[in-house]
């Protein structure tokens, strides 16, 4: 079994707390001699870098990098709320008027149109309701029905002798 | 030195050791010249209403190292060093370079320092003690009001993780 000292007795017999029996064995074992003058070597190497300096700068972390990632989760969290925001906010208190079929769009516009476009007050009368057969070649275009009767354009209107002048229809 | 010395003879005597020794502590010059301004404010108000002491080192050693670890702990403290976490470019101990210290490099002397900067408080204070104010294990153990047996476990654990390091720059 060996007798030599462990790493913990040699630094106690160093700090002054070993005991004679274990500093006899430090002076006559070669091994724990030359295994406490290495430990007396480090602690002077270790002393003698603290104790003279210049003592090297470390280095700090800039202060921007550490607020990095704090400002990257508000970024965060604010992108999310505005996100909320939208869809189940705004959304819910906005009215959306119902979407309409591209038929109905377009009747509804023809409506407008007559209304709006109509020089008598009333829109015209659709050629079935009248009782008459509807004559492909003879249309009813009255004024600015060409405007949304197909085959009443003013070229044809006008060769047809049915486009009075605006000023005569006006009086 | 003599008991019957007085307050300024111990002033003159320890100021240069106590301001190195808080420096060495707790990493800032100007800090450790603030402890030992009120190291040395405790000791005059002690000495008026006690009496000097027995022996002026290890009394004065005792307040300064205690001072040191209030001041470490408090919040403010903390923070400052968290927030300024550098340590200065002032020399401790005004020495000449020897032979030894021109062929250390600065990589091991910055290893060195962080090791020495990252012990716990108590084993900075006892690795301190020893190895640089060259007190006996039993003179820091009374100092520190510790026992013997917490000041070698304190002082073996610095120095190994200190030899660590220094084993692993080289």
């Amino acid at each position: 079994m060996s007798r030599c000292l462990s790493e913990r007795r040699l630094l106690n017999l160093q700090a002054g707390f070993g005991d004679p029996r274990e500093q006899a064995h430090a002076v006559a074992c070669p091994a724990c001699a030359g295994r406490l003058d290495a430990l007396t070597r480090d602690l002077d190497v270790l002393t003698g870098v603290l104790a003279r300096g210049p003592i090297p700068h470390t280095r700090p972390l800039p202060s921007f990098r550490r607020w990095l990632p704090a400002a990257a989760g508000a970024g965060a969290l604010g992108l999310a709320a505005l996100l909320w925001v939208e869809v189940a906010v705004w959304r819910a208190v906005t009215y959306v008027p119902p979407s309409m079929r591209p038929e109905e769009a377009s009747a509804m516009l023809t409506e407008v149109s007559l209304a709006l476009f109509s020089l008598r007050g009333y829109a015209p009368v659709p050629a079935e309701a009248s009782g008459e057969p509807a004559d492909e070649d003879v249309r009813v275009c009255e004024g600015a029905d060409w405007l949304v009767t197909a085959g009443c354009a003013p070229a044809l209107l006008a060769h047809a002798g049915r486009v009075r002048p605006a000023a005569e229809e006006s009086r | 030195m003599d008991p019957a010395q007085g307050y300024e003879d111990a002033v003159c005597c320890h100021s240069g050791r106590l301001r190195r020794l808080c420096q060495l502590l707790l990493g800032d010059s100007q800090e450790a010249e603030e402890v030992v301004q009120e190291v040395f404010v405790k000791a005059l108000e002690s000495e008026r209403r006690q009496g000097p002491p027995v022996d002026w080192g290890p009394w004065l050693t005792r307040i300064a190292v205690n001072t040191c670890r209030d001041r470490r702990r408090a919040g403010w403290w903390q923070r400052f060093r968290r927030w300024s976490d550098q340590v200065e470019q002032v020399p401790i101990i005004d020495r000449g370079l020897t032979p030894e210290d021109a062929a250390i490099s600065s990589e091991t002397r910055r290893r060195i320092w962080l090791a020495f900067r990252s012990l716990p408080d108590r084993q900075r204070e006892v690795f301190v003690l020893r190895h640089l104010e060259d007190w006996s294990g039993p003179e820091i153990a009374d100092a520190l009001g510790l026992s013997p047996g917490t000041v070698k476990r304190h002082l073996f654990r610095a120095v190994h993780r200190m030899r660590v390091v220094l084993g692993d720059a080289r």
